[in-house]
């Protein structure tokens, strides 16, 4: 390209400085601010609550399974303890 | 990283961002780059209103995806990349026009000569080149743009459109002479006096 002051880059910075003189850059900006903020009001909740929701949900499914397991450790352990008692029964 | 500032190239503000999730880090961006998008929406969809919806829709895509930037690019060309295609895909859903490239150009052999030089593009005064550029199909728009406004590389703008560089040669060269047509049509007598121009400087230097 020649060192000529070139058209397209002319008629380029004449709608740049329209758009910052005028209200487009203004009313652009706030749309976004709005929407960035939105998109981060969403971003919290979910690392918030989305988390705990997951837990809740696996909880609620494999919560019959767990009892069982509990139940048999609780077995486990009142068997281990019996016969402890029963191996040393003058102890 | 430290806090965003003006002083920073554009891919540490990026890492910068990506790491604090600093609204100040996006506002530099915005400022930096906001202005180039919007001018670039303007001369393609040709109404202010638009312009304006549109510049906001690429920042929202820019503020979603900032994290699938490869880094393979400058970041203007990635950004420029999606507000052309925005643009162009706004007009083709609007008008229902299928490609912005017809078939015989895709195909075309590697044998495009371009008969117009870049400087009949580049002595347009911007009255000229507004109302050539209005008259264009959106594809020739883009094209020239990226070439005469970004000074992209032939094989950038072919990547960026996924076509061969051959095809987008063909492009260039039909929007050229589509942007002759409409100059000679819409101001005659300024390109008389041009060829007039020619032909005595030519004649001049026959003359030496």
């Amino acid at each position: 390209m020649n060192n000529k002051s070139n058209p397209f880059e002319e008629m380029q910075n004449r709608q740049i400085r329209t758009f910052f003189d005028g209200d487009a850059n203004r009313k652009i900006k706030a749309g976004l601010d709005s929407r960035m903020g939105t998109f981060r009001l969403l971003g919290n909740i979910a690392d918030v609550y989305l988390n705990r929701f997951v837990d809740t949900m696996v909880g609620m499914a494999n919560g019959a399974v767990e009892s069982e397991e509990e139940e048999v450790q609780a077995r486990l352990k009142s068997g281990e303890q019996s016969r402890t008692g029963n191996k040393y029964p003058n102890l | 990283m430290a806090v965003c500032n003006a002083q920073m190239k554009d891919l540490e503000v990026i890492h910068s961002y990506l790491d604090s999730q600093a609204s100040r880090c996006f506002n530099l961006l915005y400022e930096r780059y906001s202005g180039k998008v919007y001018a670039k929406c303007l001369t393609l969809l040709g109404d202010t209103a638009l312009a304006e919806d549109a510049t906001q829709e690429i920042f929202t895509k820019i503020f979603l995806n900032l994290a699938r930037f490869n880094e393979k690019s400058k970041f203007s060309t990635w950004l420029y990349s999606i507000t052309y295609n925005f643009c162009i895909d706004y007009i083709r859903r609007k008008k229902k026009e299928k490609a912005i490239f017809s078939d015989d150009i895709e195909r075309a052999p590697d044998l495009a000569a371009d008969d117009i030089p870049d400087k009949e593009m580049l002595e347009l005064n911007l009255v000229q080149l507004e109302q050539v550029l209005g008259s264009l199909n959106p594809g020739d728009r883009a094209i020239l743009l990226m070439k005469y406004q970004d000074g992209e590389q032939i094989k950038d703008i072919a990547k960026q459109f996924g076509k061969s560089e051959s095809a987008i040669k063909m492009q260039i060269k039909r929007a050229k002479e589509r942007a002759r047509k409409i100059r000679a049509a819409n101001f005659p007598d300024e390109l008389n006096a041009d060829a007039y121009e020619q032909q005595v400087q030519s004649f001049r230097g026959n003359a030496k």
